[in-house]
This record gives C-alpha cells, sequence and structure tokens, in this order.
C-alpha cells in the first residue's frame, strides 16, 4: 500500500492591517484521516482555510505535501475547497457550474456523476438561483470531489442542513476518508459532529493553536456524565467511577466512555434505563474554557 | 488556457446583459435609417446648402454609405458606454456572486484568468463592432444604394465609391483597437472596485470628463489634447479624408497601445496581489 501523502504547514502567520490573524500556526493533514479545525469565532479557522486555499497571502510560514515545499498557490493542486455558503453563478444549471469546473481541470468526471453523489439529480437543471441552501451546500461538496483531490478542506459544510442531508454527507465525507485514502480538514461550530467523524482535531484560540491531539485521547477520557432516570434507583452497582451526585432520580458521575458503557449494560441487566445520558467529554470542555 | 476562455465565452452569452447592448445598436442604426429614409433630403440641403452656391453637385449624395458614415459619426460616443456595459462586468461579477472564491481554489493561476478575461473581453469587442458594421452597412446599403460621399472634416473631402469599402474595414479595425483601449481600462476598474456598478460608473466619468476636455479647444484644454484617450480613439476620421495621413494615425495608434498595455499590466499586478478575505 503507497504511503499516504501528507501536507504541512508550519508558522503561518498572518495579519490585516494591524491585526494578528494567525500566530506561527502549524499542523499536519494526514491521507486518510479527517483532522478537525475547532474554535471559537474568530479564532482564526477560516482564516488558516484561506491561507491554503492561496485566497490570501500569509506573512510568514511554509507548506509542504510530502516533505518536498510548496508555494501556497500550488497547494490547490492537491486539494478540493469548500467554502463556507458556495457561491456559483445564479443564471446557470447546477450541472452547468459543475461543467464549467470540469472544463478547467480538464477533468474525464462527469458532472451527472457528482450531483448523484450529493443527490441533487432532481434539481440538476434548476438554476443555481433556485436552489435552497442546504442545496447550495451540496452542490459545494460536489464541485470538492472534481480531479478527484487527495485532500478536502471543508470550511463549515454541514451548515443548513437538515439532519438527514447532513448524515448523508458526513457518511460521504467519512467513506472519503476511509476507504478512498482522503485527508479531509474540516470545521464546523458543532463540536460534537466533529468528534464523530474526526480523527484528529487542532483547536485554535486567539490566532494560535491551543492545543492539538488525537480526538479519541480526549474523548475517552474520564468525563462529567450525567444520567436521568423516571424513578429512582435504589443501589448502584459496583464499578470504578466516581460518584459526584446522586439525588435518585439523577446520577453525576466522572466515567471513561467504556466506563459509561459499561454502566449502562449494567443498569440494563437490572431492567433500569435512564432517559437521558449526557456525556461532557475532555476535548469539549477544552472548547468551553476558551469560549468563556 | 483553452478551457478558461471557453468557460468565459460560455458565461458571456448565457448573461442576458450581454444582449442589452446590441439591441440598443439595432435599435439606434433603424432610427438613423428611418430619419434619413423620411428627413434625409432636407437635412443634406441644409447641410449643403453653402456648397451648392460654389458647386455643381450632382449624383446619389444620399446613399447607404453616407448613411453608413453618419451612424458611425453618431454612434461612435455611445459605443464605448455599451461596451463598457459588458467589460466593466467581467471582473467585479465575480466578485459580487462570491464565485471569485471558487475559482481561485481551483489549480489554475490567476494571470491565466485574468488572460481569459482580456481575451474575452477583446472578443466580444470585435464581435460587437463587426456587428455594428455588418448592421449600419448592411441596412443603408439596402434601402439607399452606393455612391461617393462628401465629408466636411477640414474643408471637403471625397470618397469615391470605390475608396468605401477599404475605409470603412479600416476604421472598423482602428475603432476596435479605442474600443479595446477603454475596455482595459474598465476592467482594471472591475477589479480594483470589486463592483460592477462602481466600475460602470467610474468608467463613464472618466469617458466623459476626456470628452468635454477634448470639445474645448481654449488654451490649456488645446495642448491637453494629445494626452486624452478619447482624443485618439476618435481619430477613425482620419480615414474619411481624401488622403489618410498615415503618421497622425500611427501617433494615435501607439498611444491607444500604450494606453491599453497599462491598464492591462496594472489589471494583472492588481489582481495576483489580491487577497480575497470575503
Amino acid at each position: 500500500m503507497p504511503h499516504a501523502p501528507t501536507l504541512t504547514i508550519t508558522d503561518v502567520s498572518l495579519t490585516y492591517g494591524e491585526q494578528l490573524v494567525l500566530n506561527k500556526v502549524s499542523f499536519s493533514l494526514h491521507g486518510g484521516r479527517i483532522l478537525a479545525l475547532i474554535g471559537p469565532n474568530g479564532a482564526g479557522k477560516s482564516s488558516t482555510m484561506r491561507v491554503m486555499a492561496g485566497l490570501v497571502k500569509p506573512d510568514s510560514g511554509t507548506a509542504t505535501y510530502n516533505g518536498a515545499q510548496l508555494d501556497f498557490q500550488e497547494l490547490r493542486k492537491h486539494f478540493g475547497y469548500f467554502i463556507e455558503s458556495p457561491s456559483f453563478y445564479n443564471y446557470l444549471s447546477a450541472k452547468q457550474n459543475l461543467d464549467l469546473l470540469l472544463r478547467m481541470q480538464n477533468s474525464p468526471q462527469k458532472s451527472e456523476d457528482l450531483i448523484e453523489r450529493v443527490g441533487l439529480t432532481h434539481a440538476a437543471n434548476k438554476t443555481f438561483s433556485q436552489f435552497s441552501k442546504g442545496m447550495k451546500q451540496r452542490l459545494g461538496i460536489a464541485q470538492t470531489l472534481i480531479g478527484q483531490p487527495e485532500f478536502l478542506i471543508l470550511d463549515e459544510p454541514f451548515n443548513g442542513l437538515d439532519p438527514e442531508v447532513k448524515a448523508q454527507l458526513m457518511d460521504l465525507v467519512i467513506d472519503l476518508a476511509r476507504n478512498h485514502g482522503t485527508g479531509v480538514l474540516v470545521t464546523s461550530h458543532l463540536l460534537a459532529d466533529l468528534e464523530q467523524m474526526a480523527d484528529d482535531f487542532v483547536l485554535l484560540n486567539q490566532g494560535g493553536i491551543h492545543l492539538q491531539g488525537r480526538v479519541s485521547d480526549y474523548v475517552n477520557e474520564k468525563q462529567r456524565v450525567t444520567l436521568l432516570f423516571s424513578k429512582p434507583i435504589s443501589r448502584l452497582p459496583e464499578m470504578p467511577f466516581e460518584v459526584l451526585e446522586n439525588t435518585g432520580n439523577k446520577l453525576l458521575i466522572k466515567a471513561s466512555a467504556q466506563e459509561t458503557e459499561q454502566l449502562l449494560l449494567t443498569l440494563a441487566a437490572q431492567g433500569i434505563a435512564p432517559y437521558s445520558v449526557q456525556r461532557s467529554d475532555l476535548l469539549h470542555e477544552k472548547y468551553m474554557e476558551i469560549a468563556q | 488556457m483553452r478551457a478558461l476562455l471557453t468557460n468565459e465565452l460560455y458565461k458571456l452569452f448565457k448573461k442576458p446583459r450581454t444582449y442589452i447592448s446590441p439591441v440598443v445598436i439595432v435599435v439606434i442604426i433603424i432610427l438613423i435609417n428611418l430619419g434619413m429614409f423620411l428627413e434625409g433630403g432636407q437635412i443634406l440641403d441644409f447641410l449643403l446648402a453653402t456648397l451648392r452656391e460654389q458647386f455643381f453637385l450632382e449624383g446619389n449624395l444620399i446613399n447607404g454609405y453616407l448613411i453608413t458614415f453618419l451612424s458611425l459619426s453618431t454612434l461612435w460616443v455611445h459605443i464605448p458606454i455599451l461596451v463598457v456595459i459588458v467589460t466593466a462586468d467581467l471582473m467585479s461579477s465575480e466578485f459580487e456572486s462570491g464565485a471569485i472564491r471558487m475559482l481561485l481554489t481551483r489549480p489554475i493561476k490567476r494571470s491565466a484568468l485574468m488572460s481569459a478575461k482580456m481575451l474575452t473581453a477583446l472578443i466580444y469587442v470585435t464581435l460587437f463592432m463587426l456587428f455594428i458594421g455588418a448592421l449600419s452597412y448592411g441596412i443603408a446599403t439596402l434601402i439607399f444604394g452606393k455612391g461617393d460621399i462628401i465629408v466636411l472634416y477640414e474643408g471637403i473631402q471625397i470618397i469615391t465609391s470605390a475608396q468605401f469599402v477599404p475605409r470603412f474595414l479600416l476604421t472598423l479595425a482602428y475603432s476596435t483597437f479605442g474600443m479595446m483601449a477603454f475596455a482595459a481600462m474598465s476592467i482594471y476598474i472591475s477589479t480594483a472596485t470589486k463592483n460592477s456598478l462602481a466600475a460602470i460608473l467610474v468608467s463613464l466619468g472618466v469617458l466623459i470628463i476626456s470628452t468635454l476636455l477634448q470639445t474645448f479647444s481654449l488654451g490649456i484644454f488645446e495642448s491637453w489634447k494629445p494626452f486624452l484617450f478619447t482624443y485618439h480613439m476618435s481619430q477613425w476620421q482620419l480615414f474619411f479624408y481624401t488622403d489618410i495621413p498615415w503618421m497622425e494615425i500611427l501617433v494615435s495608434t501607439v498611444f491607444l497601445a500604450a494606453f491599453t498595455a497599462v491598464f492591462v499590466g496594472l489589471s494583472y499586478r492588481k489582481f495576483n496581489r489580491l487577497n480575497i478575505t470575503e
């Protein structure tokens, strides 16, 4: 199996006027893995993506592809870029818009296939101006697949989508990463979505990297779990977790994901089932620390 | 590059605004021909009253060639206005729609995209001028036939029927060149302002000021003329002198070429350095 491609940016800094927008941001994106770029508004997520897309020239920093240094403009050869609120030509249909981009990249792909992959076949001949926000998002995803890029950069791709479509597109992105070796860099303000699909994360704050690592390392740490019961539970099973609060109907514990799962199975065996389970993981807490 | 040019032409001919100017031209040329058909004799009698006192004028003076020439004389001020509707929109519409972000995230060079835009402008201006030429010549000769014409520029210029077509074609070629200079300026303004309306208004503002300065023939204004692009654009009229002043035409051609080169260069520079932050 060939070595997975790696795209790395190092010490990228960017200022707009007097304002420092990015401060020495560095991370790597690997083929077959999904990297979530997270952070509150103004943290520098979109600016990082714009630099990587060659839309904005950074003040300093380098980019490498498989170890070879590239100009940021050249990086575009390796990825498909989804822009938040994608814009196409209003007077052209979805098919015509994609045909333009296919021709531009001399791609043998068919616009019909791309449209089908994002579930827009029924609207292929509608003009872009007739599209709903969700349909525009889907067409935006379709255009990232042109040229079968090794990497995808997705800036808020699931905004404004209904749950069903969002699930479809998340499955598509996960499939591209897991089964086609595509490296994905994705931002979303929906942390739960990112935790569900991402392998790695970079948490940005005020233009700099606050924290980065593997999602599993943070999600599987012991965290506060709240379980709510319609009837008070009389006795808790013996388990290696810390009970922070027990009012009978509400149980607050500190447990790992595996321990939580084990507790739920044990309770179920006793015929007890909580009607609500809320788990706040470490990544979420780290995010909230800087967001507040 | 070929794909980019194909895309630009495809977008151009899909846009409704592309067809506004040709429709306006059709209306104007029909009106000119209609006017000359109904009132041409009286207008010509008025214009040539003095001449008739001194010369014996023989033949069909109101002919298709004269009407074609009059159409050009009437339209040359309006053609830049009609050209700018399209050319000023070439760049700014990409910014306004947000499609520029989609284009610039593709693996293409910005300079290649700008070249495609410039070539599209050149093709549009050329087709537009050919359309004007064919329409004005076709309708006028169909209705009024052919003949020699008298042009009153710095005296009496006489263009024979045999001379007219080559001179008319030279005029079209020169005018296309002049319009391209104006188009290049409008594309630069379009890139700088990122707004179609602002680009059209600024381009027309420059056109109006330059044309006004050109009409002032007193003192300092007279010395400015050689530096006004509208002055050089209007030099197409020199092709209707009995003896064509080639040196003057060459000077104006060089000026327009330099004017075009400056604005093409500025457009590339501006576009290549532009940060897309919206």
